[in-house]
């Protein structure tokens, strides 16, 4: 009992418990005593936050990265196989926890506003703070078993809090689970086969290299069960259909929380512990991933270009961004595998900001379709300027945090021409051309949403709703981290993702590493961000001149005698039809079209299919006492003849 | 401890014949009957105090029982014989076996006989002669306990018949015109299955001249393992006890006779008795008295696979919330039959036993585990029926904001059904996928992970329609069950959640004699017959 005691009382269990019993005991609460669930998620998230930057920094200082560890053996089930419950410290792995906990705390501060009121606000927090634990038993795992608990936990999370929504949300929750339930049966697949290895349940341990081309087929299998699960958690094509179906009916803070933020860092943290830690991956599979990546980026994009609602809309470039990630460590090359971990992290914050900010607006205006909104950088100047500055970092524009990120991938992929020129130039088109559009995406967004007029009658214009300082204060706080990543990326860069890289990229090492960063692959930001401000600076003078004591007027529309009248609201451009063109072009209309109706979305097809055969199944089962008994006798004399059979030879 | 085994028989039975002639005692049947006519359609009747009474006897005979399973549990249990009319070198007689594995189902059964008889307590108020039920439920439990506990092939059958005739009596209780197909269907599908294995009892009888599972385990070699009789009477017993286990092809029966029971009753039959007269039959006839070959198991293996793919789609295509744990029910029992049917393979082919042990040990805790979750999940299927008036799940909603404890521990049953850790489901089924990639069964492995997913998604649908959202359609009045139904459904809560962290490493004192006695580990299934 003393030793299950000190066991329990080990500093890596400390966050992981921590989560789970306030999740506990806010879920006991969720009737009784909203506020104090609200006070158990903040304290929580706290905590988890405070023991993950103490288990960083002790396990930096003290015993080194690989040092602190948990090991509990659980059971032996065969000589060869046990279940032992490992965790440790990676760089990365603290990351996700890290990162988890402080996505989790900005969500409940912006929750607490958001979701108040609402009938299972305690169960909410709840939630919410399981899903973090899960997280954090995903980035302290040592063990792929361990991993896959906190994975299931995480998925069970995302579900439950989507399901509260409205009726449509239950849909799109079903959805979701089944696409993330068939990634977690991949990866409990790849342990089960995993364990068929020479040294059984020590082929678990992430830290274990695999050379999957030496496994032959098999290690292909596993590298590839594992590689769906990570996707589809990231939201890869085509699995990332789940997240466009949540997006609209889904509760905001959960789009931001969930699929925006932590899924993705969930996602990419086992695609890079996969390709960087437990498989040497070769030229072939990288190639996959790359091409894989690619068609993300610019697929989901032109998706994006033609939505009308803002969460679908942002929906779609969650998916996208996650392209620029899988392209990246695809790559192989250090700088590549930088720039995808980076954007991992750049994208967990700008987007689950954009989805805060979508949040904002739809409690300002209630709606979520752009068409409806306008006007609003006036009524909401706080979400406006953070929403802009997501929405540039986003579109890669320097000096935010995107561009870095974005700029590494590129020069990652331009490295591949060593191996392959033709696709390295190719991928690279892709990826600016997928950040093109990504631009004109938002260009679309904000205009609409905050600099077109409002358009006439909204109710939203003459309540003149206000800002809540509990929603502002984490899209500022996000905001804050696009600038500041982006003045000076070395800090996670040189401090965080070098490390990891160092550690086990290809044949790099980290020296190799300091020199690329330097000539080729860096870029100075700050220099870049004093010409960029410098050239805004004009600009504005040369509007301002231009402008300077000229009158504008406005004037009705000509319509050849016919009276506009003051509401009528026919005249106003919404901007949600920039785009529409693309959709009208021959090709790739054709193909949006079909991707939009489903064509493309493996859970669609395999309901189609599934269902086809489940109704042939059900024909068969008329109901006829004869046939049932025929179909005994039959059984009967199958086994019989295969018996004899068997026999005879 | 010898003298505590036959009681696991008797007490039920005795308990059965006596709540039988409680209720009809001259003196007793009058006030009823007065009562029943004073009262016409009020329940407040004088009768219902007399039958709680009788309820409470019912529910003491199966909390004994359970008493008693638990406490044989770690017991050392001798051979008996019962009744003294027949020694151990004669042919006839009763023996009973209380091995690992007996053990081990005595005490599955009569967990999900208690949880199911509280839950009756409030649910079968809505009926009339419940003394009946309760006699008829008697009968069952008892007659499952002897299944797990015969030593030889002709008391097996004997308590199969007594489990299954009460089985279909208890299917028709509510006497409605869908109830009655069903158990005539099940009636005539059942007694098929009982007349193949009464063949293959009487051939091997013929053959062996013995009764005793041990003996003719023991004679069956000289006969010849593959003269065509023996194939005969094997094909016999699989088919028979593949029927009894609602294996596909030989389920139809089941979607029929579990939906249309009384809810504890049809926690009774998918969790227990599809286990007990088929699964536990089979493996134990396959295991024991046949000696695994590599033909019975890839018998085994193909049932199982069939049943799973199968089971799963039918259950996909389901709106009616009992058909499809129904239908789940074929395909959760199909992992059960898969994981013995690779060990049976890997003990046929001389491959490695410690990974036959971890199947078996897959099969047997998803055994206990299916028993847990399912009968939870049939029971809140019966609170939820009673509640809302419908089983069709488009027709609820929103059930966990008018009934919160039903909705939560429904929750936890699909959870655990569906695989997600840390639940008890989780635990099994990873241990079976495991087991069969260790065994190097990679496809088969592949297949039960997708039907898991299956599994999933059909449970995914029932939190969907039946648990999430706002209340609407018929469960927009609902209220919360009666407490005693309530008790019932957390308590194989409590089993779903604990069994998975807490059970998986008690395997050695728990699953581990069962898997010994499938594995031959154990020596003779009678080591008495041979000193």
């Amino acid at each position: 009992m003393n030793e299950l005691a000190d066991q329990l009382a080990h500093p890596l269990l400390l966050p992981i418990v921590i989560a789970f019993v306030a999740g506990a005991a806010a879920y006991v609460l969720s009737r009784l005593w909203p506020m104090g669930c609200r006070l158990i998620a903040l304290a929580a998230s706290l905590l988890v936050l405070g023991s993950g930057i103490c288990i960083f920094y002790r396990g930096d200082e003290l015993v080194g990265w690989q040092g602190l560890t948990f090991g509990w053996h659980w059971m032996t089930l065969t000589p060869d196989i046990s279940l032992t419950v490992n965790l440790a410290t990676t760089m990365l792995g603290m990351v996700v926890v890290i990162g988890s906990a402080a996505f989790a705390l900005l969500i409940t501060i912006y929750s607490l506003r958001a979701m108040r009121g609402e009938y299972w606000e305690g169960k909410y927090y709840a939630y919410l703070i399981w899903a973090l634990g899960g997280a954090c038993i995903v980035g302290l795992a040592e063990n792929l078993l361990v991993l896959l608990v906190g994975w299931e936990i995480v998925t069970l999370m995302l579900f439950l809090m989507i399901s509260q929504g409205p009726r449509d949300a239950k849909a799109g929750g079903a959805k979701t689970y089944g696409i993330l339930g068939f990634a977690d049966a991949c990866l409990l697949l790849a342990v089960a086969l995993l364990a068929t290895l020479e040294g059984g349940s020590a082929n678990w341990s992430l830290s274990k290299v695999h050379d999957v081309g030496s496994l032959g087929s098999l290690g292909y299998v596993i590298y590839a069960l594992i590689l769906v699960a990570a996707l589809a958690k990231a939201g890869a094509i085509p699995l990332h259909t789940w997240i466009p179906a949540i997006a609209k009916d889904a509760p905001t803070p959960v789009m931001a929380y969930l699929p925006a933020a932590l899924d993705k860092l969930l996602g990419i943290y086992l695609l890079a512990t996969l390709s960087l830690r437990m498989f040497v991956v070769d030229w072939p599979l990288r190639v996959v991933m790359m091409v894989i990546g690619a068609v993300t980026i610019l697929a989901a994009v032109l998706m994006a270009m033609m939505q009308h609602n803002l969460k679908r809309l942002l929906s779609f470039h969650a998916v996208s961004q996650v392209g620029y990630m899988v392209l990246g460590i695809g790559t192989g090359t250090v700088i590549g595998i930088i720039g995808g971990l980076f954007h991992m992290i750049n994208n967990a914050i700008y987007k689950s900001n954009l989805f805060l900010m979508s949040g904002a607006i739809r409690r300002a205006t209630g709606t979520d379709e752009i068409e409806n909104m306008g006007g609003l950088a006036r009524l909401l100047p706080v979400t406006f300027v953070c929403g802009s500055i997501s929405a540039v970092a986003i579109s890669g524009m320097p000096p935010f945090n995107g561009f870095v990120s974005k700029w590494l991938v590129y020069q990652g992929t331009l490295q591949v021409r060593q191996t392959s020129p033709p696709l390295a130039a190719a991928l690279v088109t892709v990826a600016v051309f997928g950040s093109a559009l990504t631009l004109a995406s938002f260009v679309k967004v904000m205009y609409s949403a905050f600099l077109s007029p409002a358009p006439k009658g909204a109710a939203y214009v003459t309540d003149r709703p206000k800002e809540s300082v509990f929603m502002a204060v984490p899209m500022i706080i996000l905001a804050l981290a696009c600038v500041i990543l982006g003045l000076w990326p070395g800090l996670m860069i040189d401090n965080v993702l070098a490390p990891v890289v160092g550690a086990g990229a290809d044949d790099v090492t980290t020296a190799n590493l300091a020199v690329q960063t330097d000539g080729l692959g860096y870029w100075s930001a700050t220099q870049t961000t004093g010409l960029i401000l410098i050239g805004l600076l004009l600009g504005l003078i040369f509007v301002f001149l231009f402008t300077w004591k000229k009158r504008i007027r406005v004037v009705r529309p000509f319509l050849a005698g016919e009276v506009a009248g003051e509401a009528d609201d026919r005249w106003r451009v919404p901007g949600t039809h920039f785009y529409e063109t693309i959709g009208k072009l021959p090709i790739i209309g054709a193909l949006l079209k079909h991707g939009e109706a489903g064509a493309m979305d493996p859970y669609h097809w395999s309901q189609r299919h599934g269902n086809t055969f489940v109704q042939l199944l059900r024909r068969l089962h008329t109901g006829l006492i004869s046939l049932y008994v025929a179909w005994a006798l039959g059984g009967l004399v199958i086994i019989l003849i295969y018996l004899l059979l068997a026999a005879r030879t | 401890m010898d003298a505590l085994v036959p009681l696991l028989v008797v007490v039920p039975f005795g308990a059965a014949f006596i709540l039988v002639a409680l209720a009809n005692l001259p003196g007793l049947a009058r006030r009823r009957a007065e009562g029943g006519e004073s009262a016409g359609d009020l329940a407040s009747a004088p009768g219902p105090r007399r039958h709680r009474v009788l309820s409470l006897l019912a529910c003491a005979a199966v909390l004994a029982n359970f008493i008693i399973a638990l406490a044989l549990l770690r017991a050392d249990i001798g051979h008996i014989y019962v009744g003294g009319w027949g020694d151990e070198k004669s042919a006839l007689g009763i023996e009973l076996v209380c091995d690992g594995l007996a053990k081990l189902m005595v005490v599955i059964i009569n967990m999900v006989a208690l949880v199911s008889i509280i839950f009756s307590w409030s649910y079968m108020r809505r009926f009339t002669k419940v003394w009946l039920f309760e006699a008829l439920f008697l009968l069952m439990t008892g007659a499952m306990n002897g299944v797990v506990l015969a030593g030889d092939l002709f008391n097996m059958y004997v308590f199969l018949e007594i489990a299954a005739i009460s089985s279909y009596a208890l299917v028709a209780f509510g006497c409605e015109a869908e109830e009655l197909e069903a158990a005539f269907k099940y009636l005539i599908l059942g007694t098929v299955g009982s007349a193949f294995i009464l063949v293959g009892v009487t051939i091997l009888y013929s053959l062996t001249g013995h009764l005793n599972m041990a003996k003719v385990h023991e004679l069956l070699p000289a006969v010849g393992q593959t003269s065509p009789a023996v194939l005969l009477a094997a094909a016999a017993l699989l088919g028979g006890l593949a029927l009894k286990a609602a294996m596909v092809p030989f389920h139809a029966w089941l979607p029929d006779a579990h939906p249309s029971a009384p809810a504890p009753i049809s926690a009774m039959l998918s969790g227990v008795l599809i286990k007990a007269a088929g699964i536990y039959a089979l493996a134990r006839i396959v295991f024991n008295v046949l000696g695994p070959t590599t033909e019975y198991a890839a018998i085994l293996m193909a049932l199982g696979v069939v049943s799973m793919v199968v089971g799963m789609f039918l259950a996909l295509g389901q709106q009616d919330f009992k058909r499809l744990l129904a239908y789940s029910s074929i395909s959760q029992a199909g992992y059960i039959v898969l994981a013995f049917g690779v060990a049976a393979h890997l003990l046929a082919t001389g491959g490695d036993r410690n990974i036959a042990g971890l199947c078996i040990f897959g099969g047997l805790f998803h055994l206990f585990n299916h028993a847990a979750f399912k009968s939870l999940l049939f029971l809140s299927s019966g609170s939820i029926e009673q509640q809302t008036g419908t089983r069709m799940l488009k027709e609820m909603g929103g059930l966990t904001r008018r009934m919160p404890v039903t909705s939560f521990c429904c929750r936890i049953g699909a959870l655990s059904i569906a695989g997600v850790p840390p639940l008890n489901g989780f635990f099994s089924k990873l241990i079976i996928i495991i087991g069969l990639a260790l065994a190097g069964q990679l496809v088969l492995a592949a297949i039960a992970a997708g039907v898991a997913v299956g599994t999933l998604l059909m449970y995914v649908k029932v939190q969907r329609y039946a648990l999430e959202g706002e209340p609407s359609g018929a469960a927009a009045n609902a209220r919360e069950a009666p407490a005693m139904m309530c008790v019932g459904l957390v308590l194989l809560a409590v089993v779903c959640v604990v069994a998975g962290l807490a059970l998986l490493p008690l395997r050695d004192v728990v699953f581990g004699p069962a898997e010994d006695v499938l594995l031959g580990a154990a020596g003779k299934l009678t080591g008495g017959l041979t000193p």
